[in-house]
């Protein structure tokens, strides 16, 4: 591909659909297989750093200082780092170090802290007084998780999961360059390292399309679901 | 019966103590509607907490029925709160559910089968007034209705007591009054126990039979609101009954020094009719009795509380200074109270 003009980015018989279609599923199973995990990983974490904060039993303040310790030295080291780091410990998780199920690991353990973060902010962000209502009904700590602390939180959970996912989908890219699959892999493969600038293009496209869409989805629940103010 | 036994509650802050509660001793009888009033801050808050379980005395005792709330294990408290209806002064509903399932959620939470939690939160919302609006989210109401809400909610698992901690403080005085009635009326209704904590006199006024002022975590004074109101004691509590009495306290002294301008040689007082008295002529046959004597009228203002009506009237007695104190003397020995601001 001498082509190295502007013109470079409109070849469009120089792309290979299939390839295209393949790693667009890739990175949307990517994304969401480990947005599932990571939503579920950070509300029991961000609930275990709203619970434990502020308790004074010993064994609360020890979940604080792990969890609290886990959490930010996760969230301080940056993506392409820990999938490198990670290596060793993928390849014993899921068999394999390449391909998108390889990606999950690392993805979901750059996210979940991140996660947790904002799902503790949220739960924080419940009214008190509602939660020593419920406790003044005689309900147990159960109840106020389950009838207060996630319904109340629910709109902003879904928020905080939207930047999440939309962070997840960038990581997903990023994964590419150590081969996991993707959208990412396949600009860098065939656009970036075959000089075919219409395939990165055509790539970036279709992420922004799939930001788009996770924003839009994650934005008209919010509203569906928010009865603060009508 | 609820007995409050030496109750002291202490905070420890970051260098000192903190007595939020110190030495209460109360006893509320069952179906009364007992009044707290206090200042921000005085512990009025800290006290029916306590009650509720929701924390626990420093030192004394806090009884429901004989039974100290303290020593109960954490799944007999449980059981005790759902006795204990609270309603708060920001409603704290959840925004998350309807009107209705608002009112079902200590139901839920007692484990009541659901179609006896409809029947149970219809009934409910009929009784507060809210009937049409079940399917309604709390911020689609106004704050009077959302604490009819809050009302029904406690009122759901048939509690025999109810705290009402400044239920009305967010409330203007139309849906303050509006509310006041509905509490009234619940207690009437269903022979309820009613704690109501609250800074304003008038809510006492309306709705308790008995009243314990509290100042600095201290109760400094307590009995029949209608004693309380007649003859107040404590400093704290004659400005709770004056700013009732009279919620334009300025613009009377601004008319009483006014008037003693224009008529040096009068004296102003301050007239307190009981029950019937009000209902008596005092005041003509007072002029009548006595030649010189004529008269400006200041201000009147009739009251009524649970334990009957208590008048009072502001009056400048106009005449010779024999009349005017005769005049005074005549209205004792006819057992009106009658106290005097300013002697000409
Ligand atoms: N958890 C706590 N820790 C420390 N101090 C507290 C705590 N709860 C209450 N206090 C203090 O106890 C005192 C009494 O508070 P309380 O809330 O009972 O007052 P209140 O009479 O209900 O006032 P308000 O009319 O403002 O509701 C206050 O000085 C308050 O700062
Ligand atoms: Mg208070």
């Amino acid at each position: 591909m001498a082509n190295q003009g502007i013109q470079s980015y409109f070849q469009f018989n120089n792309v290979n659909w299939s390839a295209m279609r393949q790693a667009t599923w890739e990175t949307v199973w990517m994304t969401a297989l480990s947005m599932i995990i990571v939503a579920v990983l950070g509300i029991i974490l961000g609930l275990l750093l709203f619970e434990s904060r502020n308790k004074s039993g010993f064994g609360w303040k020890i979940i604080n200082w792990v969890v609290s310790f886990l959490v930010n030295v996760f969230r301080s080291i940056p993506f392409i780092i820990l999938i490198v780091l990670l290596l060793p410990f993928t390849k014993d998780l899921v068999g394999t170090i390449i391909g998108p199920k390889a990606a999950i690991p690392s993805l979901v353990i750059s996210a979940a802290p991140f996660y947790a973060r904002m799902v503790e902010a949220n739960f924080r962000e419940v009214d008190d007084g509602v939660i020593e209502a419920v406790k003044s009904m005689g309900g147990t700590n159960w109840d106020v998780i389950f009838k207060v602390l996630l319904p109340e939180s629910t709109p902003a959970l879904i928020s905080g999961a939207t930047v999440t996912a939309i962070s997840l989908i960038s990581y997903t890219a990023m994964a590419g360059a150590i081969g996991s699959g993707g959208l990412g892999y396949l600009a860098y493969l065939d656009g970036f390292q075959s000089n075919n600038n219409t395939v990165t293009l055509v790539a970036t496209v279709i992420i922004l399309i799939i930001v788009l869409i996770v924003q839009t989805v994650g934005d008209l629940l919010v509203k569906k679901i928010d009865k603060r103010t009508l | 019966m609820i007995r409050f036994k030496n109750v002291y509650k202490k905070y420890k802050l970051d260098k000192s103590i903190l007595t939020a509660v110190k030495d209460v001793n109360l006893e509320v009888n069952d179906g009364e509607i007992f009044g707290i009033i206090g200042y921000s801050g005085a512990g009025k808050s800290t006290l029916v907490r306590m009650l509720d379980g929701l924390e626990a005395p420093t030192s004394g005792s806090i009884e429901i029925n004989g039974k100290d709330i303290a020593k109960l294990s954490s799944k007999e408290l449980r059981s005790q709160r759902k006795k204990v209806g609270m309603i708060f002064q920001h409603f704290n509903l959840l925004w998350s559910r309807t009107i209705q399932q608002n009112i079902e959620l200590p139901l839920e939470i007692a484990g009541v089968a659901k179609e006896q939690r409809h029947e149970k939160a219809e009934k409910l919302i009929e009784l507060v007034g809210l009937k049409g609006r079940e399917n309604d989210y709390p911020s689609e109401l106004s704050g009077g209705q959302k604490q009819r809400v809050g009302i029904a909610r406690a009122l759901a698992n048939d509690p025999e007591i109810l705290i009402s901690d400044e239920a009305t403080s967010a409330l203007d005085p139309q849906t303050t009054d509006e509310i006041l009635d509905l509490l009234l009326e619940i207690n009437k209704k269903l022979n309820l126990t009613i704690l109501l904590i609250t800074h304003e006199m008038h809510a006492i006024r309306k709705t308790a039979s008995k009243v314990a002022v509290m100042q600095d975590g201290q109760v400094v004074e307590s009995g029949n609101v209608y004693d309380i109101f007649q003859n107040p004691q404590q400093e704290i509590t004659k400005r709770f009954v004056n700013e009732d009495d009279n919620p334009n306290a300025k613009d009377l002294n601004m008319t009483v020094d006014e008037i003693i301008r224009n008529y040096p040689n009068g004296m102003v007082i301050k007239l307190t009719f009981k029950g019937t008295q009000s209902q008596q002529p005092v005041v003509s046959q007072m002029i009548r009795e006595f030649d010189s004597l004529e008269l400006n009228i200041v201000e009147g203002s009739i009251h009524q509380t649970q334990g009957g009506s208590i008048g009072s009237l502001v009056l400048q007695l106009l005449g010779t200074p024999e009349d005017q104190n005769k005049a005074v003397e005549y209205l004792k020995s006819v057992n009106v109270e009658a106290e005097v601001i300013n002697r000409g």
